[in-house]
């Protein structure tokens, strides 16, 4: 699983189910549900005779909605786990100035590319 | 919320449960040891990313997020595993919760950027704790 093959992923979400998708911040659009995502660093890597033998990147994605019990979350959770990929739900918080919950799951995959 | 915990290697800790009771105070020790190591390493991240490149204005921190970086006592989970909790203690002078701050920098929200500091933290500490742990399994054991 490389990098772009994690947009492919999210971007399928949002064709399928209309859901804005952003890579590293929000445009500047009011929406009530969206989907941020970013890499962030450098995963678990191996090295081999000092020299980086494999390279994984991590980061994250986030999903900020208005809705209740949204079944976006498991959608999102279940095309995570379709691809060959490791995620794990990070966090949960409301915010009660905005109205949003707000998802966040890290990921790890095995190819910047 | 940024939530912070420390736990003892799995070969260790079957070692340390032949011991009885002497077991869980080395273990309580190899805990301490390990939580002071991360809470160091959040400590100096939460530093960095609240007070590079920023002038001194209305707006600079206090001191106050920092210096509620607490450690808590050992316990056990429910699984019987000895564990120690890192959490943000209290309030600001403002009436607003530490932890909730802190969750707010280390995830973010729609209106605010992520700036993570636990997560690296925890990462680059990990090796350390665990040989720091190891290292003081290896003492205790060998004052027996």
């Amino acid at each position: 699983m490389r990098l772009v093959d994690l947009r492919d992923l999210l971007l399928e979400i949002r064709d399928e189910y209309g859901i804005p998708v952003y890579h590293y911040f929000k445009a500047n659009k009011k929406a009530d549900k969206y989907i941020v995502w970013a890499e962030d660093s450098e995963g678990s890597s191996s090295y081999t005779d000092d020299r980086k033998e494999n390279q994984s990147i991590q980061g994250t994605i986030d999903y900020f909605t208005k809705t209740e019990y949204d079944p976006i979350v498991q959608v999102i959770q279940d095309k995570l786990n379709s691809a060959d990929i490791s995620w794990r739900l990070n966090a949960i918080l409301y915010e009660q100035d905005t109205g949003y919950i707000h998802h966040e799951w890290l990921w790890e995959v095995d190819n910047i590319g | 919320m940024a939530k912070m915990e420390v736990t003892i290697p799995t070969d260790l800790i079957r070692k340390l449960e032949k011991m009885g009771s002497q077991g869980e105070e080395i273990g309580k020790k190899m805990l301490n040891a390990g939580a002071r190591i991360l809470r160091a390493k959040v400590d100096s991240n939460l530093k960095k990313i609240l007070y590079t490149n920023r002038g001194f204005d209305k707006s600079y921190p206090t001191g106050a997020l920092e210096r509620s970086i607490t450690i808590d006592k050992p316990k056990r989970s429910k699984n019987g595993n000895l564990y120690v909790r890192i959490y943000f203690k209290g309030k600001d002078s403002k009436g607003v919760s530490n932890g909730l701050k802190a969750a707010i920098l280390e995830h973010g929200k729609s209106d605010q950027p992520k700036r993570p500091f636990v997560r690296p933290a925890v990462e680059q500490t990990e090796d350390k704790i665990n040989k720091e742990m190891q290292r003081i399994f290896d003492f205790e054991i060998s004052k027996l």
